[in-house]
């Protein structure tokens, strides 16, 4: 092997060349680290439900939903639930993510028997990370 | 042929990277499938993250000075840090790579956790790197020791049909235990299940030309020697490109047979389910396979 002049002795180009890419890959990558450590993650998680279409599948209505986390910390088994009031009655329906990520979403369905006429979609707990 | 390959860098260079890519993913593949793994992705901050990262190029340097993954010339600690740089950085790359493939990696799921994900699995990928050169190598060596004589008696039996066919069946039975050794411990788990249930079709596809290539680069790429012994073949089925394939095929077999002994599919479940699952248990059985054909 004939090493480059001026270069590490035993070091040949194609591995200059494969190391040079490598401190690429690993600058993009601590540069990113030390970008999300600089940017705030205390915000707290705070989670918008958005309802979606709602579709009828045999005799049951899905509704689909997003939820968004607009904090930064990560909610862990975050239940959702949706209520619809049916002739006094109570008609519910839940969910629960396992994890839904700082300013990041997900997406859910929620069935309901009846027609969900003035349903009701909030979360209703999560535990900390 | 082999010493004017070796005698060029570029492609010595490149079968060392690919060294590394077959050790990351031989001692890596049963914790990409660790969904324990992906949480810990979801919950790291920044300072674990860098830590991580600090931890795995530490332990890099460490195994460099053991194992490492180049064919190893004199040691020089200033050469030491350079290859650690190197094969984290492969381990990186192939750590987003295979999580990506299986959907654990997603765009959706925000700048932090990918950047968590990816550095909580380049940890075992990294290591796999770091001891490249025994987990690949080691074998080889091996077959190197090996007197000229066992080659001139191989060659003897390749003549022989009964030859030939005994040295199929090695190779198969070789990929099959392989197959069970990393599929068995990954088969009965739910991991299994939940890629199944993110996975698109093209994702599926993925998952096989994945397969394909990365056990094709564990038995034929990582090591010249197991290579040109390979490429002259003692096999039915001669052309290296086949008999990846054909050993693809063994361990999509002993996948299905794992996970119906777990009782994962059976006969209530769709084709698509059958399928669906075993393409995914595929993936780590065929490295095992691969790893299984080295050591042969």
């Amino acid at each position: 092997m004939n090493p480059p002049e001026g270069s590490e002795p035993g070091y040949s180009h194609a591995e200059w060349v494969s190391l040079g890419v490598s401190l690429v890959i690993l600058g993009l990558l601590v540069g990113l680290v030390v970008f999300v450590w600089l940017s705030p993650v205390d915000r707290p998680a705070r989670f918008e439900v958005t309802q979606g279409r709602t579709r009828v599948e045999g005799h049951s209505y899905y509704v689909d939903f997003t939820i968004e986390n607009k904090g930064d910390q990560t909610g862990e088994r975050v239940k959702v639930e949706g209520f619809i009031t049916v002739a006094g009655r109570r008609e519910e329906a839940s969910t629960t993510f396992d994890f839904v990520p700082g300013r990041s979403g997900e997406q859910g369905v929620l069935i309901f028997e009846h027609e969900p006429v003035g349903l009701v979609i909030r979360v209703v707990s999560y535990q900390l990370p | 042929m082999a010493s004017s390959k070796e005698s060029n860098p570029w492609y010595s260079e490149l079968d060392d990277i690919l060294r590394a890519v077959s050790g990351a993913f031989l001692f890596g593949i049963p914790l990409l499938y660790t969904m324990e793994v992906w949480w810990a992705g979801n919950q790291v901050n920044a300072l674990h993250m860098a830590l991580s990262l600090g931890v795995s190029l530490f332990l890099l340097i460490i195994l460099d000075y053991g194992a490492g993954f180049r064919k190893k010339k004199e040691y020089r600690w200033t050469i030491s840090i350079m290859d650690s740089l190197v094969a984290l950085a492969v381990a990186i790359v192939c750590a987003s790579l295979s999580l990506t493939i299986i959907g654990v990696l997603h765009i959706d799921l925000g700048l932090e956790n990918i950047i968590g994900h990816i550095t909580m699995e380049a940890i075992p990928f990294g290591i796999g790197a770091g001891i490249s050169d025994y987990l690949v190598e080691g074998q080889k060596t091996e077959g190197v020791d090996t007197p000229r004589q066992l080659a001139e008696k191989k060659k003897e039996e390749d003549r022989t049909t009964r030859g030939k066919l005994h040295g199929t069946l090695v190779d198969m039975g070789a990929t099959g235990l392989g197959a069970v050794i990393i599929g068995f411990a990954i088969a009965p788990a739910d991991e299994i299940l939940i890629i199944a249930s993110r996975l698109s079709s093209l994702g599926m596809l993925l998952i096989i030309l994945t397969s394909l290539v990365i056990s094709y680069i564990i038995v034929f790429e990582a090591s010249f020697v197991s290579e040109s012994k390979r490429m002259e073949q003692r096999g039915i089925f001669q052309h290296p490109v086949v008999e990846t394939i054909n050993s693809y095929l063994v361990a999509l077999m002993v996948s299905l047979f794992m996970l119906w002994l777990f009782q994962t599919v059976g006969t209530d479940r769709s084709w698509y389910e059958w399928l669906n699952y075993t393409t995914i248990l595929g993936f780590p059985a065929s490295i095992g396979g691969a790893a299984g054909r080295l050591a042969v």
